[in-house]
């Protein structure tokens, strides 16, 4: 790995340095202590973060000789289960990672969070606020001020540490880093919660004739209908908000299709770009640019074309547009030109955290074929990532990040277990081989880095969770609601309203928001707070953790709720009070509802899961620990995520800061 | 009117090219990024091209008479700048002296435009395009002069005649336009001993007879011939013996960034031929 020269420093970080190194050794005369500080012990250290692997899977297929350099890991020095977060869910489970503390210190909790002055819901991992001044000019709008993105992770951050004491460091798709830090001196790409140029996790725009598909939006995408005449359509490709022009809510761009059903194939015209597709094939990454005010802004981003078919009725799928990292439109990388480097001498690559259409084929726009066609080009893509950073590295911290497990095990864990509502003999025959073919190529990922760190280095393969089957989901806002704990404004239209549009505050004492949070709705936090804090608030909090324990699916007979913790017992640090009242471990194949989770009240409480994604891992924790493999020995017998950013910091001989709960894990 | 003298340059700056291809080639030499040594010698180029003709076709004398006298005012409006009237009187003074320079420009400008115009437009093939790398696809485009003679030619074929270039697609007949598209994928690197050579694609009318050769460049994968080949000049249009009446072939654009900013071609050229008439403006004793 290339030595940063100074000039890549920023510049206030890089006097930082200078002072404490050349004035602490001159001017105080303790050059030996300056020196400790930055001779580390060890400076080899890769770490590859494997959302989603399974430790049970992996030691089946361990034992079924399929993931040698696992084998060789566990052979030569640890192979374990790692105990995640409380929940087990990516954003808190990667934040106790970087930040070496429980969600109590580093303030990421759930998926989603809320304002706790409006209820409204918003992604817990980064806040925008968008600029209020602004100069109206007839139709324009001038913003006077810059939309701003904000990093919600808390705590210390691992690399900025090893920095800090002269350990170069890189992390490739750094999960819960968007945007990036604009002061560290690590070379960062943002992962997981890196939003596509809409803002959001990534939407899809399916073009399709077929009158069988409604118009509009769907969780994830975004559904066109188009109407062919003589051979040809044109449409609009639509972007991110416009906040320039007061005629249009987004930016778009123009596209015109012209299809050959005879040969299969179609055209697609873009301003700047045409390209020829035969029926199931893939666009190469194609950059398009909407112009947000003529001349002077426009937002730049990269998509991928996939014609699905040409006949009966034409559908053209295009990808979320992502962030282009040659020109982004938000910082996904640390110094901003890493991006661009990585995309010059690689080239284009998916930027958005999640890039698994997942939503795709859950909304149908892609069956399993597709989504799996597409899932192997995201994975062979991170592998030749992983190919070009891995061989340019010779030292420092290098953490590389992998997310096909965790997503392709959320979609395809019923070609696994022949008991979930979605399993089906032709699922398993033609995808039950796929994730373990996805393993086989993260054991090759694994071969690789222990070859690279040679004898003296440091290898952790880590994943931040296991795995379960999601077959049963549960309606907690309705579960709540029927038993007096919320009030609903209109009790009788229950399905429609969402994001709490249905729910009388005055009346609700309780509400579920995110997937594993429960909150009380408390006087003096809460807008419209009904309950009292102090007893009336503890006796709430005992009554929901006995009652939600209880509660029996009719299906299984088994539970639905495995345990109910309150936070300040499994939470410490300074961010607690700003945590959920209750965090919600769900019994095994349980999980709450996709509609419960932003604030709906469907009628049944409890229903089977019907949708593809199968998998998943928002349970109890005790359920789901993560995978420890290193060629080091392990000296703990139960070692957690908060126990590997301290050992990695003593493996360099760096003390572990305060707010750091972990133990070195390390013999 | 206006697309006849846009082809006309097109045909003028290619037929230029094909000529000068070696002498230009050889300003795109470079370490990697040598895209970028080749722009500032553009500039030069270009920068001096600008220098001469202002020094033989302007009042040089004039020039600089004129640039003193708004140094004058400017440090007259600074002594006098509590009293508004004489203020007032400055600044009107000033734009009627920045107007006469102006003036002065007309005359150079005038002898300098068709030149600059040759010479922007050579440049364009060598700073919009690039060649075909590796992987990378483009499509060929056959464009007809109307819709009866694009669907007469219907049996029109498009072949390759070396294995690391493939035709991936047969033809698409455009139901708007009269024009029959391909796609093609550079498939594999050219060996380095083939870094700078085409490869014909071949395109036949139905009855067999070769309508075109077009010549398609790939980039090798040889760095040392990289910075070569990847900006030579690529012929983004050829004309054919019979139908079509051209041929478009949509090589990928070349990205010109500067701090993660996304430039246009002419603006980077722009800066760097007024940084290099700055510098030079000196030694050439011009004034402008």
């Amino acid at each position: 790995m290339q030595t940063p020269s100074s000039a890549e420093l920023p510049r206030r970080r890089f006097c930082l340095h200078a002072a404490k190194t050349g004035v602490a050794a001159s001017v105080l005369g303790f050059p030996s202590l300056s020196n400790a500080r930055a001779r580390p012990r060890t400076n080899k250290i890769i770490v590859l973060g494997v959302d989603g692997m399974d430790p049970t899977l992996t030691e089946n297929f361990m034992r079924a000789g399929l993931l040698p350099n696992c084998s060789r890991l566990a052979k030569q020095g640890t192979f374990a289960r790692l105990g995640t977060s409380d929940p087990p869910q990516s954003p808190v489970a990667w934040s106790n990672f970087i930040a070496g503390t429980n969600p109590g210190g580093h303030g990421i909790f759930d998926f989603i969070a809320r304002d706790s002055a409006t209820l409204q819901p918003h992604l817990s991992t980064t806040k925008t606020s968008a600029g209020s001044r602004q100069l109206a000019l007839g139709n324009y709008r001038i913003p006077l001020q810059t939309a701003d993105t904000e990093l919600l992770r808390q705590g210390p951050v691992l690399w900025d540490l090893l920095e800090d004491a002269g350990v170069e460091s890189t992390v490739f798709r750094a999960p819960v880093n968007f945007p990036p830090s604009k002061t560290t001196s690590a070379r960062t790409l943002s992962g997981i919660t890196t939003p596509d140029v809409k803002g959001g996790y990534g939407e899809f725009t399916l073009f399709t004739e077929s009158p069988f598909r409604s118009q509009g939006t769907v969780p994830g995408g975004h559904i066109e209908r188009i109407t062919l005449r003589r051979g040809q359509c044109e449409t609009y490709l639509t972007g991110p908000e416009n906040p320039f022009d007061a005629r249009i809510s987004h930016a778009s761009i123009p596209v015109k299709i012209e299809v050959n059903r005879k040969r299969t194939m179609a055209r697609v015209q873009l301003p700047a770009r045409e390209l020829l597709l035969k029926e199931g094939e893939w666009s190469s990454w194609v950059q398009v640019s909407f112009h947000l005010l003529p001349a002077v802004a426009s937002v730049s981003g990269i998509c991928r074309f996939y014609l699905k078919q040409t006949s009966p009725h034409l559908e053209l799928y295009v990808s979320p547009v992502n962030i282009d990292p040659k020109d982004p439109a938000m910082p996904i990388s640390s110094p901003g030109s890493y991006a661009r480097e990585l995309a010059d001498q690689v080239g284009y690559f998916y930027t958005q955290g999640m890039p698994e259409d997942t939503s795709a084929l859950s909304a149908g726009v892609f069956d399993d074929a597709e989504f799996r066609q597409q899932a192997t080009f995201v994975l062979h893509e991170r592998l030749k990532f992983f190919d070009h950073e891995v061989n340019r590295y010779e030292n420092g911290f290098f953490y590389f990040y992998f997310s096909s497990l965790d997503l392709n095990s959320h979609a395809l864990w019923r070609s696994l277990d022949s008991e979930h509502p979605m399993h089906s003999q032709a699922v398993a025959k033609d995808h039950g081989d796929f994730l373990p073919w996805i393993y086989r190529q993260i054991d090759q990922a694994i071969g690789i880095a222990i070859d690279m760190a040679g004898d003296d280095g440091t290898v952790l393969a880590l994943s931040d969770h296991g795995f379960s089957s999601f077959r049963r989901q549960f309606n907690l806002n309705s579960w709540l609601l029927d038993h007096g704990y919320a009030a609903a404004k209109n009790p009788l239209d229950r399905e429609e309203a969402a994001m709490f549009a249905n729910t009388r505050w005055n009346g609700t004492r309780a509400y579920g928001l995110g997937i594993n949070s429960l909150y009380v709705n408390l006087r003096g936090r809460e807008p419209e707070g009904v309950v009292n804090p102090g007893d009336d608030y503890e006796n709430l909090r005992a009554e929901l953790q006995e009652r939600l324990q209880s509660i029996r699916d009719p299906k299984t007979g088994g539970r639905v709720v495995h345990r109910v913790y309150r936070r300040e017992d499994i939470y410490s640090g300074p961010y607690v009070e700003q945590a959920p009242d209750l965090i919600i471990g769900y019994d095994k194949h349980h999980r709450a509802s996709w509609g419960t989770i932003l604030g709906e009240y469907p009628v049944e409480h409890l229903l089977d899961n019907e949708d593809p994604w199968s998998g998943d891992h928002c349970m109890d924790a005790t359920f789901l620990p993560g995978v420890l493999l290193s060629n080091r020995k392990l000296r703990l017998r139960d070692p957690q995520l908060t126990d590997l950013p301290v050992s990695i910091l003593a493996a360099c001989g760096i003390p572990a800061p305060g707010e750091m709960i972990g133990r070195d894990a390390f013999a | 009117m206006v697309t006849r003298v846009i082809r006309f340059f097109e045909w003028l700056a290619a037929f230029l090219a094909d000529w000068l291809n070696p002498v230009v080639s050889l300003t795109q030499l470079g370490p990697h990024g040598g895209h970028w040594l080749g722009v500032t010698l553009a500039a030069l180029v270009l920068a001096l091209l600008l220098l001469l003709g202002l020094k033989a076709c302007s009042n040089q004398e004039q020039m600089r008479r004129r640039k003193g006298q708004v140094g004058a005012l400017f440090l007259e409006m600074h002594l006098f700048r509590h009293d508004p009237v004489m203020n007032l009187c400055t600044i009107g003074r000033m734009l009627k002296t920045v107007l006469l320079q102006l003036s002065l420009w007309l005359k150079p400008l005038a002898c300098l435009s068709l030149p600059m115009l040759l010479l922007l437009s050579l440049y364009q093939n060598y700073l919009e395009d690039r060649p075909l790398r590796p992987g990378e696809e483009l499509l060929v485009k056959a464009i007809f002069a109307s819709r009866e003679e694009a669907d007469n030619g219907r049996g029109i074929s498009l072949t390759s005649s070396a294995p690391n270039v493939l035709v991936e697609t047969e033809a698409f007949h455009s139901p708007s336009e009269p024009v029959i598209l391909w796609r093609i994928r550079a498939a594999a690197a050219m060996t380095p001993s083939r870094g700078l050579a085409e490869v014909p694609l071949r395109l036949h009318q139905a009855n067999g007879e070769e309508a075109a050769r077009i010549p398609i460049k790939i980039a090798p994968t040889s760095d040392k011939l990289e910075s070569l080949a990847d900006l030579i000049f690529v012929p983004r249009s050829t004309r054919a013996v019979h139908v079509p009446r051209s041929i478009e072939i949509g090589y990928p654009a070349r990205e010109w960034y500067f701090w993660s900013r996304r430039f246009h071609w002419l603006v980077v050229l722009f800066v760097l031929t007024l940084g290099w008439m700055f510098l030079l403006k000196r030694p050439l004793r011009t004034e402008f």
